[in-house]
């Protein structure tokens, strides 16, 4: 990503997320059903749908588009994913403070929504959630890797991990060898988005 | 799994909308069910919210006396912020709303929003997380702690005492003090169906039962061959009471259904859990037997204990409106 991120790349990414909602839909389920209640995918569908509508409505710049996405994001879901999500994506807005943004920019609204996140949810790095898959993305970012190669690999590196904290914690040790739904969750977003 | 539903996307609307025709106390507005009376002005409103599937728990508690209104989301998954922001407005009286909650994270950050954005309109909040199930965590992390069946008896007296006219701090230390001194274990035999998924969300094998099951099938602590009810009883009664740092005392006692579980079943796991207690010289002060948290047709039951003291069994006896809380 050599240059700044605009609004229209944003709605892009998100149609492309959206026009993969079915697929996603369905092994998020499958994951969730071994360390939840299996409803991640359809966690993930409302929010998508809720984004599609959204970027219907043209935003003034990424700050407000992303705080916006956050706001239809808590409107879609009261799961603990979505209010995780919804938090990253207002505090990654809120920390916009140029028009252009451009790497170091993205660095810093990922590192705001990380503080923000584990702040909030309680959650901290090295527990197995979705946000070791941001922290994963934002170290990514800072060396200039591919994000998505990123996402993988920390997916790859916590799936043998057990899971610290929520649902999956109850888990134990047999949460070790599955893949934690939300990181997972974070992957196939970042690859649709990309696709 | 049969069910007698109709269009499963409708399950909860439809559910909440014949609560409210069954029982006219009830308003629903959206997902928030509130008071057909609205919120008692200059008194403290009492809020909770969660995932649907639980009745009575969480909506069935709204009702003077108990809450003032409750967040409904989906089967099983938490009320949106906005639900939430609007559920404390409902119950706002103008003296300031306590959230009394499950600990569950979806619940508690959506509510941690919620509340924020009402102290932004110059609202006043305090929030109280119910920490009850004795088998999700070690008494040294009990902060980790699931809320189960035991979550009612703060609802109660937080209620109770917001009725009778205590001021929000008030409300909130009984909330928290009740809940301090509230223990709950579970046992699961059948798991239960989200409307329109075609497989149960876990499994328990024939001829065992899971000690510890979360209401939503989170996994237990042991899954042990279906031994008779009084044995049971004893694995389960053994977790509450080694949890307990006193010896003796007073309680309230609540043998729940998670759903399928009938009241006869309730009553000899009642007989069981009695006789037991009575050998810890434990007095039974209060009891209920019943559905108070149930996961729709999942069987098993709950055993809850509450430390009585005289404010706790005073609140938790005030007379109460609400059609799911004995007279």
């Amino acid at each position: 990503m050599s240059e700044a991120l605009t609004t229209a790349d944003i709605a892009a990414a998100v149609r492309r997320m959206h026009a993969c909602s079915d697929a996603m839909r369905d092994d998020l389920n499958a994951a969730d059903r071994v360390l939840g209640d299996g409803d991640t995918g359809m966690t993930v569908a409302s929010i998508l749908g809720a984004w599609a509508l959204a970027i219907q409505t043209p935003s003034s710049d990424v700050g407000t588009m992303l705080q916006q996405l956050g706001r239809e994001t808590r409107r879609a879901t009261g799961s603990s994913l979505g209010s995780v999500m919804a938090i990253g994506l207002i505090a990654a807005g809120k920390a916009v403070a140029t028009p252009a943004v451009d790497r170091s920019a993205i660095a810093a609204m990922l590192d705001a929504a990380a503080d923000a996140i584990s702040e909030r949810s309680g959650a901290s790095a090295g527990d197995k959630t979705i946000l070791d898959s941001v922290l994963a993305v934002r170290a990514a970012v800072a060396s200039e890797a591919n994000v998505t190669d990123a996402a993988a690999r920390s997916l790859d590196d916590f799936r043998p991990r057990e899971a610290r904290i929520g649902r999956a914690r109850m888990y134990g040790a047999k949460s070790a060898g599955h893949d934690d739904p939300g990181m997972l969750a974070a992957l196939l977003l970042l690859r649709a988005a990309q696709s | 799994m049969k069910k007698l539903i109709n269009d499963p996307r409708h399950y909860v609307d439809e559910a909440l909308e014949g609560l409210c025709l069954a029982f006219p106390g009830y308003r629903k507005s959206g997902r928030v069910i509130g008071r057909a009376a609205g919120p008692q002005q200059g008194n403290v409103g009492v809020v909770t919210g969660g995932g649907f599937g639980h009745l009575p728990l969480f909506a069935g508690y709204v009702g003077k006396g108990m809450l003032g209104a409750c967040a409904v989301g989906e089967v099983f998954a938490g009320p949106p912020v906005d639900v939430c922001a609007q559920a404390i407005h409902a119950a706002d009286g103008g003296a300031g709303v306590v959230c009394v909650l499950g600990n569950y994270g979806g619940d508690r950050m959506s509510f941690a929003q919620a509340c924020e954005e009402f102290a932004d309109e110059g609202g006043t909040t305090a929030t109280v997380i119910v920490a009850d199930d004795v088998a999700s965590a070690p008494a040294a992390e009990c902060a980790k702690r699931r809320g189960v069946a035991g979550m009612t008896f703060a609802f109660k007296t937080a209620g109770a005492a917001a009725d009778a006219g205590a001021s929000l701090d008030d409300v909130k230390r009984i909330a928290k003090h009740t809940a301090d001194r509230t223990r709950s274990i579970g046992v699961a035999l059948s798991p239960c169906f989200i409307p329109g998924a075609a497989q149960p969300g876990f499994a328990v094998p024939d001829g065992e039962i899971e000690l510890g099951m979360g209401i939503h099938g989170e996994p237990g602590i042991a899954r042990l061959a279906l031994p008779n009810a009084d044995d049971v009883v004893q694995a389960m009664t053994e977790r509450l009471l080694d949890d307990r740092e006193r010896q003796g005392g007073r309680v309230a006692l609540l043998v729940n259904s998670l759903g399928a579980t009938s009241l006869e079943e309730l009553l000899i796991l009642y007989r069981a859990t009695a006789k037991l207690l009575a050998e810890a010289d434990i007095e039974i002060g209060l009891r209920y037997v019943g559905h108070y948290a149930t996961s729709m047709e999942m069987a098993g039951c709950s055993l809850s204990i509450v430390e009585l003291d005289d404010e706790i069994e005073r609140l938790l006896k005030r007379p109460t409106e609400c059609p799911f809380w004995p007279r």
